[in-house]
C-alpha cells in the first residue's frame, strides 16, 4: 500500500506486502481487503479482523459494527467482539462455485445485497436469500449510480434500474472498475478510461491499452482523477482524462485506490 | 538392530553429514545435535539466526514481512533448544515473532507453518499481550488451535488436502512433530503426535526402494523422472532407510526430524520395507480448491497403488470437475522400480495449457494470471511437461495394469500426450506395442493414437526418450510384471495375446461409448468407458463406496476419524476423536 504525503508523492505505508484488491473508508476506520485476509489500516499497524475461514478477499462494505466481505469462496458477514474476537457467517455455501466467487458487492438496501461474481450479479435478501439476476456473465465490479446500478463484465458494461434486470450499455469492453462523481461515471476497462456525465454516451478518457483496474476521484477537485493498472502503474490526471502522468513511485499492480471524501 | 537403534543410527549419521555446512534455522538444530553444549555452537546459531531470519527492511518502517517457512524454522529451533541458545538468539526470535509482519501465505502446508509457528509463539512469548497483527495474543492464539485442530479432523474424514506431495509433504510432518514436542495442550500433542504418525503411514503404504509411488497432489518441480523427489526424500530415508544416501536424503530443510523427541511407530518402517507380497492400497484424499470457471465442486481423489517386489505402479481418479480445472503441479500416476534418475520411471501427460487453469485456484484477475504465474515458473507452460494435470486425462487400474487415455480437443494448444520412457530400459518395438525390459521387471506398453518417438533433455530434470501420441483419442494400455516370472523379454511378450488390447469402440461412435478393453496376463478383463464406468471383470468400480484407507496393512471408513494400521500380528490405532456430525473447516488454500 502506498499514501501520497502533503507534496504528493506517494511513499509505501508499512512493511505489509498483502496484494490489496478493495479499500473502504468509513469516516472512522479504512478497511484493506487483501489476498491474506481483511485488515483495519491504523498509523501504527494493521489490525486483524479476518478468522481462519476468511481469505482471498475482493471486495468489502463497512457500516460500522458490521462488515461484509466478497470473496473467493463467497460472501460473509462480520463483527468483532469486545474481546477483540472476529466472527464471520458465510451467506454463499448453498451457491455452485461460480456464484460463490464474489468481485464485488453492493447494498440495494437494508435488506438486499447485490453480489458481482463470477456467475453474473445474484442479489441476497436477509430472508429468502439469493436469486438470480439477467446478468448471468461474470461481473468485475459494482457501482450505485444515480437511481440505477452499473455492472463492470468480462462482456462489458451493464445497467439497470432495479439490480434485477441488465441491459447493455454499448461498452463492450471488459470493465473491472467504476466510480462516480456527482453526474460524472467513470469507468477502468480493458481498453483504458471511459467517461460519462450527465448520462451521456460513453467516450474514451485516455490510457488506450492499458488494462485499467483500479479509479479513483477527488472529492474536492472535480478534475482529479487517478487510474491504477495491470500489469502496473499508478496514473493521474487532472484535466478529466484529457492528459495522464504516471506516478513515479509506484509501479507495482494497482488494484484499489481510497481517495478520501471520494468514492472508490 | 532396533528400529530405534536404526534410527538413531540414521539420524547420527545425517547429523555428521550436514551439521559442518548448515546455513538456515532448520539446518540448525543438526548443529547442536552435533554438539549441544559447546560455546562455538551458541555463537554459530547466533549467527545464522541473525543474518538469516527477519531482516530488517530498509523502509522507514523497519521491519519487514516474514513468509511462513522461516517463522516455523525459527520457532521450532526456539522451542527444541532454547536451553542451549544464547540470550541473544532468543531475544532476536522472540522480537521477530512478535513485531514483524507474519503472512500465511496461500497452500495448506503454509498455513500449517504459519499457524504452528504462531502457535508455539503465542505460548512461549506471554509479555507481548497484544500480538503483531493487533490483536490480543490469546485470540489469535485460538485462532491458531481451532485451524490445526480443523485441519486435522478434516483429514482423518476426508482425506488429506494437500496429498502425499513428495515435494511438500515434510512441511505437514514437521509442524505436526513440532506441536507433538513442544504444544501446551496436551490433547494437541496427542493429536498431532498421531496426525504426524499417518502422515509418515501415508508414506510408508506407498514408499518403494528410496522414493514414493503413485499419485501425488503435488510433485517436485519438473522432478518427476526423479527416484527420489522432494523433502519427502529425506523422511523417507530418515524413517524408512534407502539404496541411496546423498544430498536429497541429508536436506537442512528436514533437519528438525533429526532431533525431535517425536518418534514414528515401529510398525511404519516394517510396512514400508516389507515387499514379501505384492501390495494394493487404495486411499481416498480432499477434493482440489477451484473455486471459479466450472458449476460443479470437485470431487474426492482416489488412488490406486500397487507394489511389487520390482516395480510400483500408481493411479489417480482425479474428481476434477472439468476444464479449465487443472492443478499445476499435480501428478496422476507413473511406473516406478528401483533405478538412477530418469532410468526407473515411466509416465505420461498432457500438457494442458489454459489461462483459466491459473485463475480457477488463484484470485487474481483471469485476465493477467496467465503472464503472472508463469512469468516466475515458466515451466509449467512448457510443452514438453510432465507434470500438472489436464482435464482431458482418464484412468482406471487393476492391480499391475492401468489403461491411461486422454480426448484432447484439436485446438487445444498442446494437442499432445507425452509419454516418457527411460533410455536405458531395452524396448522392443512390435507395431504399437512396446515390451521393455527395465533390469529389474518387465513392461508392456500398448499405445493408442498416432505416435511419434522423440528426446528430451531439459536441464538435469528430464533425459530420456518422449513417444508423442497426437490425435483425438490417445493413450495407453501399460502392464509390468516381475522379470523373475519370465525367461527373457521375448517370453514376456509372447505371454500377450494379440487381442489382448480391444480398441473396437475406441473412438466410439458418440460420448458416452469411447471404450477400451485389456485383458491382463492374469486373466483379468478391465473394460474401461471415457466419461463412464470403469468395470473389472463386469463389475463397475464403485469409487464413490472407496474407504479413506483399503490396504492389508491399513483400513479407515470415510468421516470416522478411526484408521487401523496392522502388520504381521502387530496392531496400532489411531483414534482422533472425531465428531461425525460437526460440520468440516473450511479448507480455503491452495493444495
Amino acid at each position: 500500500m502506498y499514501a501520497a504525503n502533503d507534496q504528493g508523492k506517494f511513499e509505501r505505508l508499512g512493511a505489509y506486502q498483502f496484494r490489496v484488491t478493495a479499500l473502504t473508508g468509513s469516516g472512522t476506520r479504512v478497511l484493506a481487503a487483501t489476498g491474506s485476509g481483511l485488515w483495519e489500516v491504523r498509523e501504527d499497524r494493521w489490525v486483524q479482523l479476518h478468522d481462519e475461514t476468511l481469505t482471498e478477499v475482493m471486495d468489502v462494505i463497512d457500516t460500522g459494527p458490521t462488515m461484509i466481505a466478497a470473496s473467493a469462496y463467497g460472501v460473509a458477514f462480520g463483527t468483532v467482539d469486545p474481546s477483540g474476537v472476529p466472527h464471520w457467517d458465510w451467506l454463499s455455501d448453498d451457491l455452485n462455485v461460480n456464484q460463490r466467487f464474489t468481485n464485488a458487492i453492493v447494498r440495494l438496501d437494508d435488506t438486499r445485497l447485490l453480489a458481482g461474481t463470477e456467475g453474473g450479479v445474484l442479489i441476497h435478501h436477509a430472508t429468502t436469500g439469493w436469486s438470480t439476476t439477467s446478468l448471468t456473465s461474470p461481473v468485475r465490479c459494482l457501482l450505485r449510480s444515480g437511481d440505477g446500478y452499473l455492472a463492470g463484465a468480462n462482456d462489458g458494461l451493464w445497467a439497470s434500474a432495479d439490480g434485477q434486470h441488465w441491459r447493455p450499455t454499448g461498452v463492450t469492453a471488459t470493465v473491472y472498475a467504476l466510480t462516480a462523481n456527482e453526474d460524472v461515471v467513470v469507468a477502468g476497462s480493458e481498453e483504458g478510461v471511459l467517461v460519462s456525465a450527465a448520462g451521456s454516451p460513453w467516450c474514451a478518457a485516455g490510457l488506450p491499452g492499458l488494462r485499467v483496474t483500479a479509479l479513483a476521484l477527488s472529492a474536492t477537485d472535480a478534475g482529479l482523477w487517478y487510474a491504477g493498472g495491470v500489469p502496473g502503474g499508478l496514473w493521474r490526471t487532472t484535466d478529466h482524462g484529457q492528459s495522464w502522468v504516471a506516478v513515479p513511485e509506484v509501479h507495482i499492480e494497482v488494484e484499489s485506490i481510497f481517495a478520501p471524501g471520494g468514492r472508490q | 538392530m532396533s528400529y530405534t537403534d536404526e534410527l538413531v543410527a540414521r539420524r547420527q549419521a545425517i547429523v555428521a553429514d550436514m551439521a559442518p555446512t548448515v546455513s538456515t534455522a532448520f539446518g540448525a538444530h543438526a548443529v547442536f545435535a552435533a554438539d549441544p553444549d559447546a560455546p562455538e555452537t551458541a555463537r554459530r546459531v547466533e549467527e545464522i539466526v541473525t543474518t538469516t531470519f527477519g531482516a530488517q527492511s530498509d523502509s522507514p518502517f523497519a521491519v519487514a514481512q516474514m513468509g511462513c517457512f522461516d517463522p516455523f524454522g525459527a520457532m521450532f529451533l526456539y522451542c527444541r533448544w532454547q536451553e542451549q541458545m544464547n540470550q541473544a538468539t532468543r531475544d532476536h526470535i522472540q522480537h521477530v515473532m512478535t513485531h514483524n509482519v507474519h503472512g500465511r501465505g496461500n497452500t495448506e502446508n503454509h498455513w500449517l507453518m504459519h499457524y504452528t509457528a504462531q502457535l508455539l509463539a503465542a505460548e512461549r512469548f506471554t509479555d507481548a499481550d497484544t500480538w503483531w497483527n493487533g490483536q490480543p495474543r490469546e485470540v489469535f492464539h485460538a485462532e491458531a488451535t481451532r485451524w490445526i485442530l480443523g485441519t486435522i479432523d478434516r483429514t482423518v474424514r476426508i482425506g488429506h488436502h494437500e496429498y502425499d506431495s513428495t515435494d511438500y509433504h515434510g512441511w505437514h510432518v514437521l509442524p505436526m512433530i513440532a506441536l507433538a514436542d513442544h504444544a501446551a495442550d496436551a490433547t494437541l500433542r496427542q493429536r498431532a503426535a498421531d496426525m504426524a504418525s499417518l502422515l509418515i503411514a501415508d508414506m510408508a503404504l506407498e514408499y518403494f526402494k528410496g522414493g514414493w509411488a503413485g499419485g501425488h497432489a503435488r510433485e517436485g518441480y519438473r522432478e518427476n523422472t526423479h527416484t527420489s523427489v522432494g523433502c519427502s526424500a529425506a523422511l523417507l530415508y530418515l524413517y524408512f532407510g534407502g539404496p541411496t544416501f546423498g544430498p536429497r536424503q541429508a536436506q537442512q530443510q528436514m533437519a528438525p526430524a533429526l532431533t525431535s523427541f517425536y518418534q514414528p511407530p515401529d510398525m511404519l518402517a516394517a510396512i514400508a520395507n516389507d515387499r514379501e507380497q505384492p501390495r494394493l492400497v487404495k486411499k481416498t484424499k480432499a477434493p482440489r480448491n477451484i473455486f471459479r470457471h466450472v458449476v460443479d465442486d470437485a470431487q474426492p481423489v482416489r488412488k490406486t497403488t500397487y507394489t511389487s517386489a520390482s516395480f510400483a505402479l500408481g493411479t489417480t481418479q482425479l474428481g476434477l470437475p472439468g476444464a479449465p480445472a487443472g492443478p499445476i503441479d499435480l501428478v496422476s500416476w507413473d511406473l516406478t522400480w528401483e533405478g538412477p534418475d530418469h532410468e526407473a520411471k515411466i509416465v505420461s501427460c498432457h500438457p494442458y495449457v489454459d489461462t483459466g487453469r491459473f485463475s480457477a485456484f488463484l484470485s487474481e484477475l483471469p485476465q493477467d494470471i496467465g503472464r503472472g504465474v508463469p512469468a516466475a515458473k515458466p515451466f509449467l507452460q512448457f510443452a514438453d511437461r510432465l507434470y500438472g494435470a489436464s482435464p482431458y486425462e482418464q484412468m482406471m487400474q487393476h492391480e499391475s495394469a492401468a489403461i491411461i487415455l486422454y480426448r484432447i480437443p484439436a485446438d487445444d494448444q498442446h494437442p499432445f500426450v507425452n509419454l516418457y520412457l527411460p533410455r536405458s530400459t531395452t524396448w522392443r518395438h512390435q507395431g504399437n506395442v512396446l515390451f521393455g525390459d527395465t533390469g529389474t521387471c518387465y513392461v508392456m506398453i500398448h499405445l493408442i493414437g498416432c505416435s511419434r518417438w522423440d528426446s528430451v533433455r531439459d536441464a538435469h530434470f528430464i533425459d530420456g526418450w518422449f513417444v508423442r501420441l497426437r490425435g483425438d483419442g490417445v493413450g495407453l494400455v501399460i502392464e509390468a510384471a516381475e522379470r523373475t516370472d519370465y525367461d527373457s523379454l521375448a517370453a514376456f511378450a509372447d505371454a500377450f495375446d494379440s487381442g489382448a488390447v480391444d480398441l473396437s469402440n475406441w473412438p466410439g461412435k458418440k460420448a458416452g461409448q469411447h471404450q477400451v478393453g485389456y485383458t491382463t496376463l492374469a486373466g483379468a478383463h478391465l473394460h474401461m468407458t471415457y466419461d463412464g464406468t470403469h468395470q473389472v471383470n463386469e463389475t463397475p468400480i464403485d469409487y464413490a463406496a472407496w474407504k479413506l484407507y483399503d490396504a492389508p496393512e491399513a483400513s479407515a471408513e470415510m468421516n470416522t476419524g478411526v484408521i487401523r494400521l496392522a502388520h504381521k500380528g502387530e496392531a496400532l490405532e489411531l483414534d482422533f476423536g472425531v465428531d461425525a456430525q460437526r460440520p468440516l473447516m473450511p479448507m480455503r488454500v491452495i493444495g
